[in-house]
């Protein structure tokens, strides 16, 4: 599914080259389950976002389902974006001005799924995460755990192939951490690739395979 | 989908109540003015249009090549040389018009401006007959047309047809036909239609006379007549005739109808109601602006907010959305902004259509808006401001990367160095100050030049001055003589007197006066004004030389004049008292100077002073001239009028005070010009709505660094010098292309009035410092609120 060759990935800061990744080479196959852990500063936020056709390399090749993501145009990424991808970020991103019941619609809504069945989901995902009393609050009016929870949910509502989550635990609860790891899990049965960031070696077990970044490098 | 966008408006607008409300109010502001000034525009291009043949009917306009004046009295003696020597003129009439005629029916008599028209005017211009046959209705002598009107005030509820009116008391016309009420874009207005024929009776010299200038020629062209060829014939007739008359090289051009409304000269003599060209084409240049101005401020609108916007669009982006769907988002946005301003606006239009209506002197009203033209230009205004105000905020959007709009980072893009864009807003800002500097100066210049009108001097004492009119006929001296004779006893009359004309009077006896001896050729074009002894003492007028008439000098009857300023000035007269021309009212001898008087305004401000040349005559009685001394002015006037009555039954007793008479006379002049002023303000408002924008926006960026200044124990006041110094060079910038153009513009714009104000160099200055006042009063509400902000928030903020 995914194949990285000799991804590099460095800032020019005035004359100076920073560099955050190296020679990254590494493939993921669909269905797997994969944790990168490191230290902080590490790159694997920045790896994630590589991987998520959000930054773009500064060199090496990039494959999604064996196609060239370093030659491909905006309208192709987007549509990558739309039908493949999942994301839940570090900071949750969600949209302020929407209640928590209307982010979870809008990607469904993007990808035109009729009203009926996105009614149907939506309830169904409120229910799975225990949000159904909070639909109606808008982000501001959650904890950062909650936020957390809504921004994990909008990523796996739209079912798509590929789930990028970073650090999805950091801010909850270990009881609820786990809850979600299983249903990541779970979803992982049922065949959605899911790559992780994470600083909890619990959580990295959960995964099938676990990738260590240091300094940009990959550790063998 | 539309539901979720809609959504995301709503709660914006409602989460930055105060930024949202004085945007839509400015954009509404904006955009109802414009309404406004389509409508008035729309108006003014929709004369004459009703006629069926209106692209083929022209009139005749004579150019002077000396002065470049044109004017379109034409003497009505070469109408049929024209109309048999071109075989192009399909059909053609002549018209001309006489102002306040006595027209009598039994007891009733009125005082009415009377159309005298050819016979084909029916058949050219599309005026309809209620009844009568337009065939044959004008084409006895003595007949007339009347409006329904017209026949109401003298016959009631009789049939008109064949009844008799009798014109100054004198010529009896027979009604044979009822005019329908000419359409409300029709610039020529006649009410009473006699046939051009009559003047054989009434006056045959304005027939026969190739001096007595007194027609207006309209002619209906061949459709497929070449013009230019017609204008060669039509010169080549004219240039002979007019050889043995000896005037200035003249040139005779057909304008076409649809024009002449706009365009016709609108000097004292004109027979058509007209607009003007020039308050249309500011109108249009006031109407962009506005618009510039209002896109300006949306784009600063969606700018103060493009980093959560953007980021935004970047959360949606990975949802699923793609390009299209964030363009058509921002589309809607801007749209349903537009909207809700639209629906203020069209409330405000419905609101001061009255007040507009007054002030403009115009029927309009909001359905008018819905014409093809007026929805069609509406769409093309909308989208221009559309796309002006959405492609700054579209390209930051666009070209910035991903991940920086994620991160919030807006400004780090990827094609475009930030220091770029930085220049591209200083740009907009710089643009807006341009704007305002020349708004200011244009509405001080307006405003100056309104007030001068309004308090012009008019060189003589327009106080309490009563004009009574005494219409033409064989008794009008001697009822002079006998009104004089018995108000002259009340001690609230000051003096009587009489004038062929009465300052706010069109003047319109000209004639070719030239110094004696020399040649006729070299003289000049000057008003002659017939008037009694007392006329300009009575007026107050100062004499700058020589003397006034008096009884005890013999000659001063029919040997002497006295000459205005500008008459004086025109013939070049070093030491005029003694001095002795030729050609006043055709008298073979020539005529003495005795005195000259200073410049008084009889007519519009538009029209600069003519040379003007007063001698004595009995036929001055036309108006009788009193001057009261102010008290009781009531019972004076009744006291009066018994006495006219008394004298004569009649004759209708038809007044009016001169100071009211000019009121009236530069009101339209005073209502377009507040028009204009008007909305130049409201372009004024909306661009300080857009400053206000855009030091707001300019002011959040700085939040952060003016916080930090705090911290490091900086004063506000240092902050404040810090934001200042920016606006500085940007504001100096602004004024040198402000400056220049408004000077330009309006010089223009002041030339349309032959009495104007200077444009004095404190204007500009001022205009330069107000734009500053107002950006610094902004920027210290800026920096005082974000500086006394607790700076904790304000780092936060980032
Ligand atoms: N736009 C940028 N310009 C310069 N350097 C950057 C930029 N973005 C990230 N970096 C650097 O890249 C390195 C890797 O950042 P990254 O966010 O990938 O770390 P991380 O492993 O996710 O850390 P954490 O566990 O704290 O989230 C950091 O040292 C960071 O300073
Ligand atoms: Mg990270």
């Amino acid at each position: 599914m995914i194949k990285l060759h000799n991804i590099e990935k460095y800032y020019n800061n005035k004359i100076i080259k920073t560099f955050v990744l190296r020679n990254i080479n590494m493939e993921i196959a669909e269905g797997e389950f994969v944790s990168i852990m490191g230290p902080s500063g590490a790159g694997k936020t920045t790896l994630l976002n590589i991987i998520g056709m959000l930054d773009s390399a500064s060199e090496g090749e990039y494959y999604f389902y064996d196609e060239p993501v370093h030659k491909m145009n905006e309208k192709k990424l987007s549509q990558l974006h739309k039908s493949y991808i999942g994301f839940v970020f570090q900071q949750y991103h969600l949209i302020d001005e929407l209640t928590v019941y209307e982010n979870l619609e809008t990607p469904l809504l993007y990808q035109k799924v009729k009203t009926n069945d996105r009614k149907g989901r939506v309830a169904e995902t409120l229910d799975k995460f225990n949000m159904v009393a909070k639909k109606d609050l808008f982000p501001n009016q959650l904890s950062g755990g909650q936020q957390q929870l809504v921004a994990i949910a909008r990523a796996i509502i739209a079912q798509p192939k590929l789930i990028l989550a970073d650090e999805p635990t950091g801010n909850l609860h270990s009881d609820q951490g786990k809850e979600i790891m299983e249903i990541l899990k779970a979803l992982n049965k049922q065949g959605t690739t899911i790559v992780q960031v994470t600083h909890s070696e619990t959580n990295a077990e959960y995964g099938n395979r676990i990738i260590h970044l240091k300094d940009g490098w990959i550790e063998k | 989908m539309l539901k979720n966008y809609l959504t995301v408006i709503r709660r914006n607008l409602f989460k930055q109540k105060t930024s949202s409300l004085i945007n839509i109010a400015g954009m509404a502001i904006a955009i109802a003015s414009c309404l406004f000034i389509l409508l008035y525009i729309f108006d003014e291009l929709q004369f004459d249009r009703f006629n069926k043949n209106e692209d083929y009917i022209y009139r005749l306009v004579i150019k002077d090549n000396k002065t470049g004046e044109e004017f379109s009295i034409i003497p009505a003696v070469l109408f049929h040389d024209l109309m048999n020597q071109i075989p192009e003129f399909q059909r053609g009439f002549e018209i001309s018009r006489w102002l306040d005629a006595a027209l009598s029916y039994k007891q009733k008599i009125f005082s009415e401006n009377v159309f005298f028209a050819g016979k084909d005017i029916f058949k050219v211009l599309s005026f309809s007959l209620k009844e009568g046959n337009p065939n044959t209705a004008l084409t006895e002598p003595l007949s007339v047309v009347i409006t329904p009107a017209i026949s109401e005030k003298y016959f009631g509820n009789e049939n008109p047809i064949g009844k008799v009116l009798k014109f100054n008391n004198q010529f009896n016309f027979k009604v044979t036909g009822i005019l329908n009420e000419v359409p409300r874009h029709s610039s020529l207005r006649p009410s009473i239609i006699a046939s051009m024929s009559s003047m054989k009776t009434i006056d045959p010299r304005r027939l026969t006379d190739i001096r007595e200038s007194s027609a207006y020629f309209y002619f209906l062209v061949n459709k497929n007549a070449s013009l230019s060829i017609v204008n060669k014939k039509l010169n080549k007739i004219l240039e002979q005739k007019y050889s043995n008359v000896g005037e200035s090289p003249r040139k005779f051009v057909l304008e076409p109808l649809s024009k002449v409304y706009l365009y016709a000269p609108g000097s004292n003599w004109e027979i058509v109601s007209h607009g003007s060209i020039k308050y249309v084409r500011s109108f249009a240049v006031i109407t962009l602006l506005i618009l510039l101005m209002a896109s300006f401020n949306y784009t600063s609108l969606l700018t103060v907010n493009i980093k959560v916007r953007g980021k935004e669009f970047a959360v949606r982006r990975l949802l699923g959305a793609d390009r299209r769907g964030i363009f058509g988002q921002f589309l809607l946005e801007t749209a349903a902004y537009l909207f809700i301003s639209l629906i203020v606006a069209l409330v405000i239009v419905d609101v001061f259509m009255n007040q507009f209506n007054q002030l403009t002197g115009k029927h309009l009203e909001l359905a008018s808006l819905l014409q093809w033209q007026i929805v069609i230009s509406i769409i093309a205004l909308i989208l221009f401001t559309v796309a002006i105000s959405i492609i700054y905020p579209l390209i930051i959007i666009f070209t910035s990367d991903l991940l920086a709009r994620l991160k919030g980072g807006l400004y780090i893009s990827r094609f475009k160095p930030a220091k770029l864009q930085f220049g591209f807003r200083q740009i907009v800002t710089g643009l807006q100050f341009v704007i305002t500097i020349f708004l200011i100066a244009a509405v001080i210049i307006i405003y100056k030049q309104l007030n001068y009108m309004l308090n012009q001097d008019l060189g003589f004492n327009k106080e309490h001055l009563l004009s009574i009119q005494n219409p033409y006929d064989k008794d009008m001296y001697s009822r002079y003589e006998e009104l004089k004779n018995e108000v002259g006893i009340n001690p609230h009359i000051i003096s009587v007197t009489a004038g062929e004309n009465v300052p706010s009077n069109n003047i319109n006896n000209y004639t070719q006066v030239w110094i004696k001896g020399k040649k006729i050729e070299r003289g000049i074009q000057s008003a002659q004004i017939a008037i009694d002894y007392g006329y300009l003492k009575t007026l107050q007028v100062k004499f700058i030389v020589g003397r006034d008439f008096s009884r005890n000098f013999k000659t001063d009857a029919g040997k002497s004049v006295i000459l205005n300023q500008a008459a004086c000035e025109a013939l070049g007269l070093r030491n005029p008292i003694g001095a002795e021309l030729n050609g006043i009212n055709n008298a073979s001898d020539p005529q003495t100077v005795i005195g000259v008087v200073k410049n008084i305004h009889y007519e519009s401000f538009k029209e600069k002073i003519p040379p003007i040349i007063y001698y004595l005559r009995d036929w001055s009685a036309g108006n009788i001239l009193l001057r009261l001394k102010g008290n009781d002015i009531t019972s004076t006037m009744k006291f009066i009028e018994k006495k006219w009555k008394g004298i004569n039954k009649d004759q209708p007793f038809i007044y009016s005070f001169l100071d009211q008479s000019y009121d009236k006379l530069y009101k339209s002049e005073q209502q377009t010009g507040t028009v204009v002023l008007l909305f130049c303000f409201f372009a004024l408002i909306i661009s300080c709505i857009g400053l206000f924008g855009l030091i707001s926006l300019l002011a959040q960026t700085r939040r952060k660094e003016i916080g930090i200044r705090k911290v490091l124990g900086a004063s506000v006041f240092n902050s404040f010098l810090a934001m200042t110094k920016e606006f500085l060079i940007i504001i100096l910038a602004a004024n040198l292309i402000a400056l220049p153009a408004a000077y330009y513009l309006m010089h223009n714009w002041l030339q349309d009035f032959s009495y104007r104000i200077n444009i004095n160099w404190w204007i500009f200055i001022a205009s330069g410092s107000i734009a500053l006042l107002i950006a610094l009063a902004i920027i210290s509400f800026q920096v005082i609120r974000v500086a006394t902000a607790n700076p904790v928030k304000s780092l936060r903020y980032e």
